[in-house]
């Protein structure tokens, strides 16, 4: 036997070893999610619970998840915004919820079960909701900010964190002037260009992943971020910071876990679902990333800090309205956002 | 060790190769197919694709995407000032002949005249950018589409006058580039057409250019300010090459500072002493070590208001109110020749190692100033490390897009910015890759044209 055939044989023999050890714990579950969003607890509960070891991808933005799916990922579970959730379901890529396997659905509060991009939670279930509203540092800045007119009132130039995100910015200025934020036209983009110029001439940092950070850090005094981003700088320092939703109107998001048709293993993840479905899994969740939680039993374990956090849990009576999907137009919106930004 | 005569079979000279050697080839084939042939095609086919609502590939062929920044309304004024440039630059390559002929070259007038070709087309420029406005603004499709006001229009122009001299600096290259181009490779020969025509068209090339980057910057001043045109015009037009300018121009500057401060780093390492050598060069390349991410992320946390320098200035009692150095293009700038200084220092260094120091002692015994020794014998025989330092770092430069989104704070789209987000934001992979073939193509062409010039120097010499 030469070398070169005791190579090769034992090289097959590690390729049958490898896939016999492989076979002998099949279970896996590809999770792709957002970054800053699922706790490793919950996963490590999973895996103890069922056995499953879970394979946790993440992801700073709807559209890389979307790149990342379309080009032939394989996953199993992907946790996409409504107006993703939307675009996905006319294309038919995802696959229907059995409900017969996700019994802790009855937890949800009924308000998440009726949104129009799925009602009855055909093909997602909500993991968590949140806004996007203002912080600031009431140290630096004493008189109220009300509304994003405020923001950008010119006082607080230089001073300002805001998201990387064209259409975040593009519906708050559509909210600044009363407009529907869901109608993306020409009109609309060349009629909100001048305002969105003059704003981001104020801005010192765009940061989708974690704007909190130049907030706590001094670096800026003001920022229009991700409700779960306030909430933590509520928890970490309630007298320096505050929390408002713009008097103009904002945008709710709801983040939802759904199965791709591409699943490979479409049974673990109804069993995940229904795992964060339990109250106490919920609840541990709300407790690391403090967005608005949807599961009703969920909200009875948190204690009352955590639900008066206004961050959190919103006014009722506050002026909310959800993404719905823009298709082609997201390249229109980006072309403003390339526009206003490189002059 | 005696050199061996050229006439005598070495052992391996015309022995065939056996399978294994051949099998050696395979790596070189794989990495041809997979890194090289395979994405360019990838990238060429979904230029030319469709896309649905999603963002997905459609299989549906389309001029769509290429048309975004080539389209003919814009492209108008382009092509004027491609003929101006054209007789600009056949202008400047005829008196730099004639001056040739004269003699006069190394004298004062040697500046005077590029500087006076900048000025000249600068002019040229404005007149064409006033008559365009004026004249077929009324008769191409401008005026429909919005509202024309031509005293508006006058007011803008006369307003965004100045804007045009900020090209003086370039147009001087311009100028520069076409005397160089024509006398660099020595010995001017007047019955030798190949050349005159190779330097009018290098010099041409710059022209138009340079003349696209004005006009570019004018029609979009315009269309922003009292928006005679279409916005979404400009901003899908045109636009792509401004922001390609200010891309070329950060590497550009990125690579100047690079070669600055990399040129003595490689000579000081390369004439040191032979056990100093190793460990210089292990310091050079121990930022490679740690990942790229961390080590820009750790020049936040230098440049920061409250960061590691503007700390230890305010404690040292040097300023009392910190820099504003992150987010900052100057810290863009400083990340960029961080990243990249490296990739200038080891090629120069290579070429620095193999300089004959007998050349240098001889240019000193000859009589040349330390000056005229490093003009005249080490620099040009230490070119070739310049230049693959130069493309090395310049090319990447171009189209990086990580240090501007960490240092600059997202402020600023560059090439490599608005490529990305073609793939993530906008959900339009075939622009993405229309825009990667045009920066492609464009490398491409001045690769080439750096190869000629260097052929064509080799040559004479």
């Amino acid at each position: 036997m030469s070398w070169f055939k005791k190579i090769a044989a034992s090289v097959a023999v590690a390729a049958c070893s490898l896939g016999l050890a492989r076979s002998a714990n099949a279970e896996e579950l590809n999770l792709f999610a957002w970054s800053e969003y699922v706790p490793q607890s919950v996963l490590d509960g999973f895996t103890k619970e069922t056995g499953i070891k879970v394979n946790y991808e993440s992801y700073a933005s709807n559209e890389e998840m979307l790149a990342k799916l379309l080009s032939g990922g394989k996953y199993d579970l992907i946790q996409p915004s409504e107006y993703v959730i939307e675009a996905l379901k006319k294309e038919g890529k995802l696959l229907e919820l059995d409900h017969s396997k996700i019994p802790n659905l009855k937890n949800l509060d009924p308000v998440f079960t009726k949104f129009a991009f799925d009602e009855g939670n055909k093909v997602s279930v909500p993991w968590m909701s949140g806004t996007v509203g203002i912080a600031y540092n009431k140290e630096k800045i004493k008189e109220p900010i009300k509304g994003l007119k405020d923001v950008f009132s010119g006082k607080y130039a230089k001073k300002i964190v805001i998201l990387d995100d064209g259409r975040e910015i593009l519906t708050w200025a559509l909210n600044v002037q009363g407009k529907d934020i869901n109608k993306i036209d020409d009109e609309a983009i060349n009629g909100a260009r001048p305002m969105i110029k003059q704003w981001l001439q104020q801005v010192k940092l765009y940061d989708s992943d974690s704007p909190k950070t130049a907030l706590l850090n001094g670096d800026v005094d003001v920022g229009i971020v991700w409700s779960g981003e306030g909430a933590s700088l509520l928890n970490e320092a309630p007298d320096k910071f505050a929390w408002v939703l713009p008097e103009e109107g904002a945008h709710r998001f709801i983040d939802s876990l759904a199965i791709p048709k591409t699943a490979p293993n479409p049974d673990a993840a109804h069993k995940f679902i229904n795992y964060i479905l339990k109250p106490e899994v919920s609840a541990k969740i709300s407790e690391e990333f403090p967005y608005t939680n949807p599961n009703a039993e969920a909200r009875k374990l948190l204690d009352e800090a955590a639900l008066k956090n206004v961050a959190s849990y919103p006014p009722k009576d506050a002026k909310l309205e959800i993404f719905k999907d823009i298709g082609t137009a997201a390249s229109k919106v980006d072309e403003l956002y390339t526009n206003v930004k490189s002059q | 060790m005696a050199a061996i005569p050229g006439n005598i079979d070495t052992p391996g000279i015309g022995r065939k190769p056996g399978v294994l050697a051949w099998l050696l080839l395979a790596p070189l084939l794989v990495w041809l197919l997979m890194f090289v042939i395979l994405p360019t095609i990838i990238m060429i086919v979904f230029s030319f694709s469709e896309r649905n609502e999603l963002g997905e590939i459609v299989n549906e062929l389309t001029l769509a995407n290429y048309r975004r920044f080539l389209t003919f309304p814009q492209m108008l004024p382009l092509l004027i000032a491609t003929g101006i440039a054209i007789v600009a630059g056949m202008l400047a390559a005829g008196i730099s002949l004639a001056q040739r002929c004269l003699s006069v070259l190394a004298g004062p007038i040697g500046l005077i005249v590029p500087l006076a070709i900048g000025l000249g087309v600068i002019l040229a420029l404005i007149g064409i950018d006033y008559i365009t406005m004026h004249h077929f603004a009324a008769t191409f499709d401008f005026a429909k589409i919005a509202s024309y006001d031509p005293a508006a229009a006058k007011a803008s122009f006369l307003s965004d006058l100045h804007l045009n001299f900020l090209m003086l600096p370039m147009c001087l290259i311009l100028g520069t580039s076409v005397m160089w181009s024509l006398i660099a490779p020595s010995g001017i020969e007047l019955h030798n057409p190949r050349k005159l025509i190779i330097a009018c068209a290098i010099s041409t090339a710059a022209g138009v250019f340079y003349a696209a980057i004005n006009l570019v910057l004018l029609v979009h001043q315009r269309g922003v300010e009292y928006q005679s045109m279409p916005l979404h015009i400009v901003a899908t037009g045109p636009q792509m090459l401004r922001i390609f300018m200010v891309s070329v121009n950060y590497a550009a500057f990125a690579t100047a500072i690079c070669v600055m401060m990399g040129y003595p780093v490689a000579y000081f390492i390369g004439k040191a002493p032979d056990r100093w050598r190793n460990l210089l060069l292990m310091l050079v390349m121990i930022p490679f070590w740690t990942s790229f991410l961390v080590r820009t992320y750790a020049w936040v946390t230098i440049l920061r208001n409250e960061g590691v320098l503007n700390s230890l200035l305010i404690n040292l009692g040097l300023i009392t109110e910190p820099f504003n150095l992150y987010p900052s293009q100057t810290a863009v700038m400083i990340g960029l020749v961080y990243t990249y200084l490296p990739f200038m220092i080891l090629p120069i260094y290579t070429s620095i190692e193999r300089l004959d120091n007998a050349l240098v002692e001889a240019a000193f015994d000859l009589g040349a100033s330390p000056l005229r020794a490093f003009h005249g014998v080490i620099f040009p025989l230490t070119k070739p490390g310049v230049v693959a330092g130069i493309l090395l770092v310049f090319v990447p430069a171009v189209g990086m897009f990580a240090v501007n989104d960490i240092l600059g704070g997202r402020q600023e789209m560059l090439i490599g910015n608005v490529i990305e987000r073609q793939f993530t934001a906008a959900r339009d992979k075939p622009f993405g890759s229309a825009l990667g073939m045009v920066l492609l193509v464009l490398f491409i062409i001045t690769y080439y044209v750096m190869n000629r010039r260097r052929a064509g120097a080799g040559e004479e010499n």
